[in-house]
Formats: C-alpha cells, structure tokens, sequence
C-alpha cells in the first residue's frame, strides 16, 4: 500500500485504533486470502479527508494508474465456501458488515499478477476502515 | 513359450475332436436355462480376456499416442491410464493432458493447445480443486500443502490460457495442474512467458504447449526445500516449458503444417526465488536438452528428420525485456 498523509496502519494494534478496527483485526487473525499464494489480512484505518466514495478512497489508497473494480460482498465470500477457512469466512463477514457501514469489497489492479483487494466501510467516528490483502493471479 | 502341462495323469498329446464331442455332448444334456448361463459366461470371460490383452499389448507395445488436439505432438513419456502407472499417470482432461506422478505429487508434464478461441476474460477460481479423478490411493495433494511454504501454487496450463469461458478457466484450478513455484518465478519470470505466449496467439498463432518440472529442491521465500506438506508434495529445482508455433492460416490441420524450419520456444528456468527476475528468455535452451534432463521424448508423433530439427533448436527472436506486470513490484 502507499503511504499517503491520513493513513494508519493498525496491523500491530495503536492505542487509538477504532473499536471496528480491533474487531476486524481479531476476525482477520490467522486468517489467509486463497489464490495462487495465501495471503496475510492487514487491518487498515484512513481518515474522512478527500473523497467521500469508498471506490475513491481505495483509488488514492492503492496507487496512481491502477484500475478499480467491485466485487459484491456476496460473490466474494462465495468463493471462499469451498475454503478449508470457510467457517472463518463467514465469521469474518459477519464482523465487516456489523462493525462497518455499507461494506464494499474493491480489487486494485484488476488484471496486474498482484491485485490488492479491499475490504472497506465507514466507521462510526466518520472515517473509513477495513481489510486488506493480496491475490496473486499468475 | 515352452511344452504346455497337461497334469500329472494325462501328460501326453490330446485327442482335441474328442474332448470337444464329449464337451458338446454334455452341454446338451444342461437344461435350457443353464445352457444360456454357459454361453453368457463364455461370452463374458471372451470380453474380459480381449480387454486384458488390449491393455497388456498398450502396456508393453508403445502405442502411447492419444488423440486429442491438447496432446498433438506426441506422448513424451509414454504415460498410461493405468492405475498400476502411478508414477506416470495419463489424464486426458476436456482441457489439457498430463501425466501424474503420485509418488511427487505433482505432474511429469501438462500439455496443451492455445488458440484464439481458448483466451477470454472469464474470471478465476479463488480456491484450488484436489483433484477429485485420481484413482484411489493415489496422492491427492490439496491446497493446504502449499499454505505458509513460501512456494505458490504455479499453473502449467495457465487460467489465462483457458478464459473463453467459466467451465474452462475453472478446470486449471486443479491441483494435478500445479507445482510449486516461488514468487519470483510465478509472478515474474513464468508469467511473463505465459504473457508472451499469448501475444503470439493474439497474432494469429497456434500454440502446442508443454511445460512440466525437473529435478528435487528449490529455494522459495522461507529458504530451500525439497518437499511440502507431509513430504507429499516434491518441489522441482527448475521449470521447462517447450512451446511450438504453429501460424493460424493453411487449415486447421496443424500437424501438417509442422515443418523443419518451425518455431520452437523451450525455456528452462531455476525454480529459485533469489536468481529468477522478469526475464525469462534468458533461460531458452533446445528441447533435446530439457528432454537429456528429465527423460521424456517430445514430438513423437512429428516426422522424425522434422522431430530432430526441432528438438536441436535454441530460439533467437529478440525478446524484449519484460515489464513489471505488478504494481510497484514486489
């Protein structure tokens, strides 16, 4: 990810983290993304400056050039039914969509071998925090 | 063969009219419904005896081709379907053919064809198929093996290589079409090949596809390793690809269109996260010395002067050197 003005990283857990992203980050935990690879969760947690669309936030988030696409909540988890982690998965849907409000789930850099995906929503405090992780696709 | 035995009370020459007169005589005397039972076993063991023999004969005779366009220039390692073949396992998939090695868990080779109408923009399949069609007691390598290695689970036959529709993308999802690569070779190196493979097709090319792995031990993101999983799964020291480009136009017959002078694009990379980078024509070599490694026999079913010529080729078109296909690399 970039680092860009506004964004904590709240893998390891600050003091000031949001309690959604506390959540998250329990959920998350041990938790890996199938694909070519099996990729580790990381909790996120950026500020309400700028846009004001989730699918913007992520753009300004995951790199200049990279294209954006949405994935609905539902077919992704789908993919996951057959997963060893299933169990988790659903666990872990359960948490995004109490703890975050109007839950959407972007990949960034649809077509490149390493996409980002996001897993983002609004908090209470007015900001936007989520998960992110990484397909590869070779 | 020697004398035939006869047991110990009639060892001499048989009187053959006569044992088949008292034999027919006493199927006369059976009732009719045991007559039918007779002739239906009779009928039944001709069957089974002419399966055993086609079998044996395939077995030990070399009649290995299969005819399939994903498998058109030859068998090269003489794979059966078998299941005593365990080693080298024929599957002849709607998609791609391979040969399994149960004792490595992972294919001696996949082979394939690519055309225009296999690439496509269906999407992927997040989480890989066991492969459910192995016979019984065979190794079914799940995706488990893989998690936390430091090695990915690397297509041959490439998602991309299969897109035009759901079905067909979701079938190299399987992990009988898998082996275990590093990062940099799946992400850079070895797609950058599948990369390129596909811009041939995107000019009006057909592909004849093989790739497959050599050798025990490579060096993936936690160090070097022989194995994954339970020992189940080998980690191949290098990966070999042997393409042949056929061009689209003059019918689609192209077996006939192979000729001496034919591309052949054979590649063989270290499986080794800390040598391999984006560029992989670097690593093109002659199929004859892909084959001096791993034993198999390519283009079998070529004209065999026009086998020769192909297996004694290195590729020299100017390759490009590749860009990142990732953001900001990795």
């Amino acid at each position: 990810m970039a680092d860009i003005d506004g964004m904590v990283d709240v893998t390891h857990g600050p003091r000031d983290a949001s309690p959604e992203v506390a959540g998250l980050r329990r959920a998350a935990e041990g938790l890996t993304y199938p694909s070519d690879s099996d990729e580790p969760f990381d909790a996120f947690e950026w500020d309400a400056s700028g846009a004001s669309l989730a699918s913007d936030q992520v753009a300004a988030h995951a790199g200049d050039g990279r294209k954006i696409k949405e994935v609905p909540v539902g077919s992704f988890f789908e993919q996951l039914d057959d997963s060893d982690d299933a169990e988790k998965y659903r666990a872990l849907r359960q948490v995004l969509e109490s703890q975050l409000t109007g839950c959407k789930i972007f990949r960034a850099g649809d077509g490149e071998v390493r996409v980002d995906i996001y897993l983002i929503g609004a908090t209470r405090r007015g900001g936007w925090a989520g998960l992110h992780t990484v397909s590869v696709e070779s | 063969m020697g004398t035939r035995r006869y047991g110990p009370n009639n060892p001499g020459p048989i009187d053959y009219d006569a044992l088949a007169d008292q034999a027919i005589a006493r199927f006369r005397l059976l009732g009719r419904r045991m007559q039918i039972v007779v002739v239906v076993l009779l009928l039944i063991s001709g069957i089974v005896a002419a399966v055993i023999y086609f079998r044996s004969q395939n077995l030990t005779t070399g009649s290995f081709e299969v005819a399939t366009p994903n498998l058109l220039l030859g068998n090269p390692s003489g794979a059966t379907s078998s299941f005593t073949n365990s080693d080298n396992y024929l599957m002849v998939k709607p998609y791609y053919v391979l040969s399994y090695n149960s004792d490595e868990g992972i294919p001696n080779w996949v082979s394939w064809e690519v055309t225009m109408d296999d690439l496509g923009s269906a999407p992927r399949k997040q989480v890989f198929d066991p492969d459910t069609t192995l016979p019984a007691g065979f190794n079914v390598v799940t995706t488990r093996e893989y998690a936390g290695s430091g090695f990915q689970r690397g297509h041959m036959c490439p998602h991309s290589d299969r897109a035009a529709n759901l079905e067909m993308s979701y079938a190299t999802f399987v992990m009988t079409n898998i082996i275990p690569q590093p990062p940099n070779v799946n992400e850079k190196a070895w797609a950058q090949l599948e990369s390129y493979c596909r811009r041939l097709v995107d000019r009006h090319q057909h592909l004849h596809i093989m790739s497959g792995p050599i050798g025990r031990g490579g060096r993936g993101t936690n160090g070097f390793r022989e194995t994954l999983g339970r020992g189940n799964v080998v980690v191949p020291a290098e990966c070999w690809k042997v393409v042949v480009v056929v061009p689209e136009e003059g019918g689609s017959d192209d077996l006939n269109k192979i000729n001496a002078a034919t591309r052949v694009v054979a590649v063989d990379m270290p499986n080794d996260n800390e040598v391999v980078g984006e560029e992989w024509a670097k690593y093109r070599t002659t199929p004859a010395h892909i084959e001096l490694k791993t034993g198999l026999h390519f283009f079998t079913c070529l004209r065999p002067d026009i086998a020769e010529a192909l297996r004694q080729r290195i590729d020299d078109e100017y390759i490009p050197p590749p860009r990142p296909m990732s953001h900001g690399g990795h």
